[in-house]
């Protein structure tokens, strides 16, 4: 994996290693002391929310604050036994990839002892865990994930990746994949306007078909559903270094809801994160269930919530940066609940199929509608 | 089928004869002759139960009550004959009691000629009765049984003699039925319930009395014999003489250990509860299993299957248990620090690979240094790991000693089956002394 680094970043990346390892290692010393003097070898962590559900708004909730600490040690209980050992485990994997400068999915780490890990959700947790326990994120550990190459990028931008430059401003409708490792990005440079994240791929592929960056100067970026780190790395980036507006087009259900809250205030997993990979500006373009009315869209194309929609929006409607960052955002889910109905991004091809890249996008950018 | 009214006689009558020998607080005999006269039809059983105990204050015959209005005068006439005289008493006393009379309080005793001491001082009892019950074999197997179980208590001042005759208008044969070796004496430095833990281990390694001498493979691995004690005193009673007192003992054959003796194979390994009140086998076995099923086992690491108190009962169980498994805690933790010590391999392993698998040689010689490890030279993975292991181990159990009250789990080993007796025949005795031995064998 050798690139063209600067000088500067490849020694940060060394003196960042060599912490890490120091941490690992005054962390197993204090086990050992621990086991020598007959004391119950334990692990503190802290323990970091996005969110709560206090009605008022009044709450203690921090992005990078913990709200409590959690002891796991071998003194009563099984299950904790159990999770310390699954965290001795992986943390002696992580040792060795970052002694040996190697990089491993959490599959690959699942892979080394899948009896005791039993499930990949299991190493999951414990990664993080183990960033919490070193303070750092997961890329610094060197676990990565390689499976992302459909998670996509077009637009008015060029970067270098390692030795390779990425010039999507070339054909700014040609999709190209998401870095996996952001150390590896440099010289980013970009004349776009905007930055448009949209949750699926079908819509990217719509917009890509429609020429939609050949009229319109931006970055389009898709997480496929869910984000995952890699793409909410690379979008703190963009965002970061571009000084870009940024805005979140997703279906207007609670599904696409939740989706926007995770790029905006991170995800309650990986709270302990959320300062490094969340996107306070990001704003909702659409779909709105206000835009119902606004471009007179045909009612056959409004589908009733389900008993688990409705559950999973009033679920959502406590959540405590609603009330205190969003109440905007807050105003419109309770619309969508009260009219009772969905809308898929997709529905909009039923006025025509170039209106979402002609007319809805353009126009809800120009009149600044968006919230 | 009904319950043996001849077996309920003669285990209430054993129980007064106890009592008796008890209170004189000297050496004593005990001695039962079985005799059977083959020539009636069914043959007639005559028992006789004498002892040189204290003299009978004939009151606990007068409350005898075996439910003998279902007995048919065929089996039983009813009638105790009853011979009894005190140390400093100048004759010996006569009685004849009918138990058939109709209830307790209208028995009465009549007094027959007195027979005047010729000879020495001496005190004693013998109390004789007839029976037609037929099957008179079973009845001597039976009682052969029961005293077996009271050779268990190993009680220095009682000397047990059994013995049947059978007769014949051609011969009379004698046969002791009490072998020499039954009759082993306890060391005399042991004393009170080491007395009965010692006779329970003793039973144990004769297969509870089956074998005439100690099973030799069972022998060879007596080490591996676990045992706890325990004791309650009932302090709430007024006077001394009254005191309510409890003693429970714990046999133990761990399984995993269990020597491939012949004997195992056809007995398969079974709890077996023993309950004994004031020295004699107790049929109250009803209420022995309902404190059983009351202990909390799985905080001992055990699950108790299908079993049925007093307080006291309780206490001296559980103290029993608690002498168990403070000198063996790796083998009766909870069944919560069983599931914790599971996870020592893995913390051990993962431990001793942070350690080894460092590239800072300065780190893994301090802890090296801390776990007390000087030369690491060969297999050092397997040196540190079992030494961490040791110490979780440590720390495991003596985390476990300081829980309380921990929530049973549902899988814990199954250590206790309690096995049925037989013997779950009710009878009110008439208690001088409240004096109750509880005994868990295995």
């Amino acid at each position: 994996m050798a690139g063209r680094r600067s000088c500067m970043s490849a020694a940060m990346e060394t003196q960042s290693q060599s912490r890490l390892l120091a941490s690992v290692r005054g962390f197993v010393r204090s086990l050992v002391e621990d086991i020598c003097n007959g004391r119950s070898p334990s692990v503190a962590l802290d323990r970091y929310r996005t969110f709560c559900s206090d009605p008022f708004g009044n709450c203690a909730c921090s992005f990078d604050t913990p709200f409590a600490k959690e002891f796991i040690s071998i003194g009563r209980q099984p299950q904790a036994a159990h999770r310390l050992a699954v965290l001795l485990r992986v943390l002696s994997i992580i040792q060795l990839l970052l002694q040996q400068n190697k990089h491993a999915s959490k599959r690959d780490i699942f892979y080394m002892d899948p009896a005791l890990f039993v499930d990949q959700a299991v190493v999951d947790h414990i990664i993080n865990d183990i960033c919490v326990l070193l303070r750092c994120s997961r890329h610094h550990l060197n676990v990565v994930i390689f499976d992302s190459l459909s998670l996509l990028v077009m637009g008015w931008l060029r970067f270098k990746e390692s030795d390779r430059t990425i010039s999507c401003i070339k054909n700014p409708n040609t999709e190209h994949p998401i870095p996996v490792c952001l150390e590896d990005v440099e010289d980013m440079v970009s004349v776009a306007q905007y930055i448009l994240v949209v949750e699926k791929e079908t819509v990217f592929q719509r917009l890509a078909n429609d020429k939609f960056c050949d009229r319109n100067r931006c970055i389009v970026i898709t997480g496929r559903g869910y984000p995952d780190v890699p793409t909410r790395r690379f979008l703190r980036h963009l965002v970061e270094h571009l000084r870009l507006p940024v805005y979140g087009l997703v279906d207007s259900d609670p599904y696409g809801f939740d989706i926007l809250t995770t790029y905006r205030f991170g995800s309650m997993q990986m709270a302990y994160d959320a300062k490094l990979m969340r996107v306070p500006e990001m704003r909702w373009l659409g779909v709105l269930p206000s835009d119902f009315e606004e471009f007179n869209l045909p009612d056959r194309c409004l589908l009733n919530l389900t008993p688990e929609d409705k559950r999973k929006a009033e679920a959502m409607l406590s959540r405590c940066y609603l009330i205190k960052d969003a109440p905007q955002w807050r105003t419109e889910l309770e619309m969508m609940l009260h009219k009772g109905v969905k809308f898929e991004i997709e529905a909009l091809s039923a006025i025509s199929f170039a209106f979402l890249s002609e007319v809805y996008i353009p126009t809800k950018i120009e009149r600044g509608k968006h919230i | 089928m009904e319950v043996s009214l001849a077996r309920r006689l003669f285990r209430a009558l054993i129980f007064h004869s106890i009592q008796r020998c008890r209170i004189s607080e000297t050496l004593c005999r005990l001695s039962v002759s079985l005799k059977i006269l083959h020539d009636s039809n069914p043959s007639l059983l005559r028992i006789s139960i004498s002892d040189t105990g204290v003299s009978s204050s004939l009151e606990e015959f007068l409350k005898l009550d075996i439910c003998t209005l279902a007995i048919s005068s065929e089996q039983w006439d009813g009638v105790l004959s009853i011979t009894t005289t005190g140390m400093n008493d100048k004759e010996i006393q006569h009685f004849r009691l009918n138990i058939r009379e109709s209830t307790t309080s209208n028995r009465r005793l009549i007094k027959l000629p007195s027979t005047y001491k010729t000879f020495g001082a001496f005190s004693g009892t013998e109390v004789c009765f007839s029976t037609r019950e037929g099957h008179s074999e079973e009845f001597v197997l039976w009682a052969v049984g029961f005293f077996k179980k009271i050779l268990l208590l190993k009680d220095p001042n009682i000397v047990l003699e059994l013995a049947s005759e059978n007769i014949n208008d051609h011969m009379s044969r004698r046969e002791s039925l009490l072998h020499e070796n039954d009759e082993t004496r306890a060391p005399l430095s042991l004393s009170g319930i080491k007395c009965m833990a010692f006779g329970l281990q003793e039973y144990s390694l004769r297969h509870g009395f089956t074998l005439h001498k100690e099973c030799e493979i069972c022998s060879s691995h007596r080490e591996l014999l676990i045992e706890g004690n325990g004791v309650a005193h009932n302090s709430e009673r007024n006077r001394i003489r009254d005191q309510l007192m409890v003693e429970a003992v714990i046999l133990v054959m761990p399984v995993k250990l269990q020597p491939s003796c012949w004997c195992w194979s056809v007995n398969r390994p079974t709890t077996q509860v023993l309950c004994f009140q004031d020295y004699a086998p107790s049929s109250h076995l009803d209420s022995c299993l309902d404190i059983l099923s009351s202990i909390d086992w799985p905080s001992f690491g055990l699950r108790l299957k299908e079993a049925s108190v007093e307080t006291e009962g309780k206490i001296a169980v559980k103290a029993a248990l608690e002498d168990l498994k403070a000198s063996n805690t790796h083998i009766f933790l909870s069944s919560q620090a069983i599931k914790i010590r599971e996870c020592v391999p893995d913390l051990s392993r993962s431990i001793a690979s942070l350690i080894l698998s460092s590239n800072d040689s300065e780190f893994k010689r301090e802890c090296t240094t801390l776990l007390g490890l000087s030369s690491l030279q060969s297999n050092p993975e397997t040196l540190i790991e079992s030494c961490i292991s040791e110490k979780l181990a440590r720390i495991i159990e003596a985390n476990d000693k300081k829980s309380k009250a921990e929530r049973g789990a549902v899988v814990a080993p199954s250590l206790f089956e309690c096995g049925n007796l037989g013997e779950n025949e009710p009878i009110d005795e008439e208690t001088r002394e409240a004096d109750d031995d509880y005994v868990l064998g295995y």
